[in-house]
């Protein structure tokens, strides 16, 4: 007779621990199975409202939505086909990086998509991603990290912020580098940077240049809406060879590449400034590799538009060891978060 | 035992009628002058045994609302004690009646075998030899 799986009540259960990219255009979750395997969720932090009189529900029986008293609002990839299709304009609870709080219903759609990614449990705990303070921007990160941490709360979990780009270092570094690193997180809103030193935050800076910056940069040159740019940039743009597509295409694409080109650039410059200010008088490693990582790097040609640019810079502060991207640039932060959360709260913390 | 009141007036006296630094004596009144303080604070929500309670039932969950009694007196100046890195205001969230309809799966799903757990484990390692050295 095989013998019954039994829970023992008197034993503390372990929580559930999770890892949370709260990215500006996709939220990412990591978490393992019983298998062991690494499993993540992503979902597009986007919603479409839409008003409930001229709508009938059964049309949207096969999307995601959420309905309140006078509207629905469809979520996630869907909310982004819908809005292409009907020519409308999604709406982003996060923006630049951090909590859009000028919209009242950014804060329950958000606590939604995260209730449908992560789901309530009583006994989690999850480390969540938060950017660093800004360079070039005044930005109120203690607001957006006490938000996630209330949404957090109310799901069941214990909510842990931590860096974004430390979060790269945890999931990237092999084992030889002692998490020792300087991580580049390009992402939709923002830019984050953190110099990792056998697993300590060094340095750590954001600046508010990313994806969107790109996209309404160029749009404003050409008086297109940002979405077009959007399209050709994640259409078949190469960031080594713009010159493909119609005329005005190529003119989109070339200076699209401009902006990808300064955007690194100013992210560079920024720690080579930095480290020769700030930590002037700290020795660093002698070689240091640099992880690239985030939605904007996956962009066709770009590390070998950054390695092309590090390379133009004569002197740096430490010896480049490595220039090389993530495994997985959508999950790269959710996973070393969750590394982060076991080894703070798993089986090792004994 | 009589009042703190009493009391502090007996040490006070007796302290006088020793020899003490007066920086020592200004700084002993200081602290009997606080703890006075604290006492009629405590007094007004019902003594200290009333106070901790109370705390202990909200310490584990968000405060929705935070309502002043219109006859309660409000500190021009939050003792540094309790002055935290929470921001001023956080709107609560309203999500009671609303839930996600799920038609499509808009939540994209994938795995691979990855050991994230030796990476803890060195990550642990590595900050505890830090630690320790």
């Amino acid at each position: 007779m095989a013998k019954k799986d039994t829970i023992d009540l008197t034993i503390p259960q372990a929580p559930k621990l999770v890892g949370i990219d709260c990215g500006t255009m996709n939220v990412v979750a990591a978490n393992t199975n019983d298998d062991g395997d690494v499993v993540t969720r992503s979902i597009r932090n986007m919603y479409l409202p839409l008003d409930k009189d001229g709508i009938n529900l059964t049309d949207l029986s096969q999307l995601d939505y959420v309905e309140s008293d006078d509207e629905i609002f469809i979520i996630g990839e869907d909310a982004f086909r819908f809005a292409n299709i009907f020519a409308k304009e999604v709406k982003r609870p996060m923006q630049k990086g951090l909590i859009a709080a000028n919209n009242v219903d950014s804060m329950d759609v958000l606590a939604l998509i995260m209730e449908q990614l992560i789901g309530r449990t009583d006994n989690g705990i999850c480390v969540y991603s938060v950017p660093a303070p800004s360079v070039d921007k005044e930005n109120d990160i203690l607001f957006h990290e006490n938000v996630f941490k209330r949404i957090f709360s109310e799901l069941g979990y214990k909510a842990v912020p931590f860096n974004e780009a430390m979060g790269i270092v945890y999931s990237e570094c092999t084992e030889d580098e002692h998490f020792t690193a300087l991580s580049f997180s390009y992402g939709a809103g923002m830019s984050n940077v953190a110099l990792s030193y056998k697993g300590n935050q060094v340095l750590a800076f954001s600046c508010a240049r990313g994806g969107d910056w790109i996209d309404e940069s160029v749009a404003r040159q050409f008086g297109t809406v940002p979405n077009r740019v959007t399209s050709i940039k994640e259409n078949n743009t190469n960031l080594t060879d713009y010159k493909q597509g119609s005329k005005k295409e190529r003119l989109i694409r070339e200076g699209i590449v401009y902006y990808y080109r300064n955007l690194i650039s100013y992210t560079l410059d920024m720690i080579k400034t930095k480290l020769e200010t700030e930590l002037a008088n700290v020795d660093l490693p002698d070689a240091l590799p640099i992880i690239v990582s985030g939605g904007t790097s996956k962009a066709t040609g770009f590390m070998d538009l950054f390695r092309a640019i590090v390379e133009d810079y004569d002197e740096f502060p430490f010896e480049i060891k490595e220039v090389r991207a993530a495994q997985d640039p959508l999950t790269a932060v959710a996973e070393g978060l969750l590394i982060k959360a076991i080894s703070e709260y798993g089986e090792h913390n004994e | 035992m009589g009042s703190l009141k009493t009391r502090e007036k007996n040490i006070l006296s007796n302290l006088n009628s020793k020899q003490i630094e007066q920086e020592t004596l200004i700084a002993l009144v200081e602290a009997v002058s606080l703890l006075n303080a604290i006492n009629d604070k405590l007094d007004k929500f019902g003594g200290l045994d009333k106070v901790l309670v109370k705390l202990d039932s909200i310490a584990d969950r968000p405060i929705q609302q935070v309502v002043i009694p219109s006859n309660s007196v409000i500190p021009t100046q939050t003792p540094s004690f309790l002055k935290t890195e929470e921001p001023a205001f956080i709107p609560s969230l309203n999500t009671d009646d609303m839930s996600v309809k799920s038609g499509s799966d808009s939540v994209k799903t994938s795995s691979k075998r990855r050991n994230l757990s030796g990476a803890a484990k060195n990550l642990k390692n590595i900050t505890r030899s830090q630690e320790d050295g």
